[in-house]
């Protein structure tokens, strides 16, 4: 589990903020280190479909350092840096929308609006997603585990999933759905059980 | 079948990349007519994202994207922060997403050139800005192998070739980015350089073949990147030396035996630079120059180049300059290229 999804609030010392602000590149850096997973894995969760996630997260980086004289050192960075990376997640959502064609093919209207009414909640909630599916691919069983693998890690394309398995790319489909429902659940079912515990 | 039954079916192609038109006008009719179908395609385009997160961290480290950070600040001299970049080393330039710097007709007559593969390690990732397949296709520090011809535009393949130039290790208090051993750039020319313009830069370069990755992309769009790390010696001050990095994407008709710089460039499909400009006389710090090219319709290979340039300085001009130079202590290591292959699946 990667420690900066569970940090809700900022562990480097406000010095590196304050060598950042006064130019120093291993500062700078290093914030960028420290902040770039959780930057980029809400931006995952929430980039417009054919919007490009990593290119937002650099973005909102580069503009977060041309403004670092206006970041007062003592204050929440990550809730600034957020800031920034919705403002920059919105800009990208308008360039697409611009696309004339974008919602017949790319991406469902309905399904962008959802997107960009959660990117406004609160960005801690994709992090314990994001945690929670790290346990729960963890505790698949070989065999499924190795279909996520080859889906999302090696990106193979359907076809050779089946040559592998010696199944059809419509059985790879359906198994891949059944993994994902599971997979839904599982996190479904930690999120819950911390709300229970925490009420 | 029920409207969960059809979500299920038009869900799975839809982040395949299989929905076609009318599929995708269904899945926006059961979306739009199903609250809970909403909630759920949302859901489990979320997860779908996240688990792509997870497995491309190790493609995209966090070093690799901060070094993609910084690489990407404006450069000095633009209208900018100042207090950050008062501090700034040189910079390499921004890397823009599609760089079509130059576009060239296909000049040449069909060569048919046949190059061996040389993939020399394969990295697959899942890309958060999209589904996409990275290729690492050099990763060069130097440490083995040959030592580069010096006759000029490689003839083939699998080769550095270029400018005199030789491999060393820790030299002029330069020590190596990566690895013990480092590439020394020691003139402007090669063996038997016959061409009479004078040259300021030297050169090294090497020949990819990325036929069997454009064949595997089916189509999708495929960014090549080049990066290297640059390095000097001190040198006088009144001296100023910009390291380069250069991508030329050439097609079937590319003839590389008995070619030069000159007519490369000329035949290339496109091509795209990347510079590090004002490369310090601190021997002991490295410096990267990188560049991205979106590869053009036709490209079977691609030709990489890293140099030095010398740049005048005050009042000197182009041709003021020495028309051939030697080096006195111009390093270059950590040549890295890749292609990244955007697939059309659903992101």
């Amino acid at each position: 589990m990667n420690r900066a999804f569970n940090q809700p609030t900022d562990d480097l010392p406000e010095q590196s903020y304050h060598l950042a602000k006064a130019g120093d590149m291993r500062a700078l850096e290093a914030i960028v280190r420290h902040h770039q997973a959780a930057v980029r894995a809400w931006l995952a969760a929430h980039c417009p479909l054919g919007g490009d996630a990593d290119d937002v997260a650099q973005r909102t980086f580069v503009a977060a350092i041309t403004r670092l004289a206006d970041f007062e050192v003592g204050t929440d960075f990550r809730a600034w840096l957020f800031s920034i990376a919705r403002y920059q997640l919105m800009s990208e959502a308008t360039r697409l929308r611009r696309l004339a064609d974008y919602h017949s093919r790319l991406a469902p209207e309905i399904l962008a609006r959802e997107l960009e009414r959660r990117a406004q909640e609160p960005e801690e909630r994709t992090m314990e997603r994001l945690m929670h599916l790290r346990e729960c691919v963890a505790a698949m069983g070989e065999s499924a585990r190795q279909f996520i693998q080859w889906r999302y890690d090696d990106q193979l394309p359907l076809e050779d999933m089946a040559a592998h398995t010696g199944r059809s790319v419509g059985a790879i489909k359906k198994q891949l759905w059944l993994l994902r429902q599971k997979l839904q659940q599982c996190m479904e079912d930690k999120l819950a059980a911390e709300e229970g515990g925490a009420a | 079948m029920n409207p969960d039954e059809r979500f299920e079916l038009l869900w799975t192609d839809f982040l395949e990349g299989d929905l076609d038109a009318e599929g995708m006008a269904d899945l926006q009719s059961l979306l739009a007519q199903y609250s809970h179908l909403q909630e759920r395609a949302t859901d489990l385009l979320q997860t779908h994202r996240l688990l792509g997160f997870v497995g491309q961290e190790e493609c995209t480290s966090a070093e690799v994207f901060a070094r993609e950070v910084l690489n990407r600040l404006p450069k000095t001299g633009e209208v900018f922060v100042g207090a950050v970049m008062r501090d700034v080393r040189p910079a390499p330039p921004s890397l823009p997403r599609f760089p079509w710097l130059s576009w060239r007709p296909l000049t040449a007559a069909a060569a048919g050139i046949v190059f061996g593969m040389l993939c020399t390690s394969v990295v697959f990732g899942f890309g958060a800005r999209s589904v996409e397949r990275v290729v690492s296709l050099l990763q060069e520090s130097f440490e083995s192998g040959p030592a580069p011809q010096v006759t000029g535009v490689p003839s083939g393949p699998d080769l550095w070739s270029g400018d005199y130039s030789e491999i060393v290790m820790e030299c002029e208090d330069a020590k190596p980015e990566d690895g013990s051993k480092m590439a020394r750039l020691l003139r402007s020319d090669y063996e038997g350089r016959t061409v009479p313009r004078p040259s300021r830069q030297g050169d090294l370069m090497r020949v990819l073949d990325v036929r069997p990755f454009l064949t595997d992309a089916k189509g999708a769009d495929v960014v090549m990147t080049l990066s290297a790390q640059f390095n000097a010696a001190p040198f006088p001050d009144s001296e100023r030396y910009d390291g380069m990095v250069t991508i030329y994407a050439l097609g079937a008709d590319a003839e590389l035996r008995g070619a030069t710089e000159d007519s490369v460039k000329e035949e290339a499909l496109a091509f795209s630079v990347g510079e590090c400009r004002n490369v310090d006389r601190d021997a002991g710090t490295w410096q990267a120059a990188s560049t991205r090219l979106l590869l053009p319709p036709g490209t079977e290979s691609v030709m990489l180049k890293v140099s030095f340039r010398r740049e005048p300085m005050g009042s000197e001009t182009l041709s003021s300059l020495p028309e051939s130079l030697t080096f006195t202590g111009h390093f270059v290591d950590d040549v890295r290229a890749s292609i990244r292959m955007m697939a059309h699946r659903t992101q």
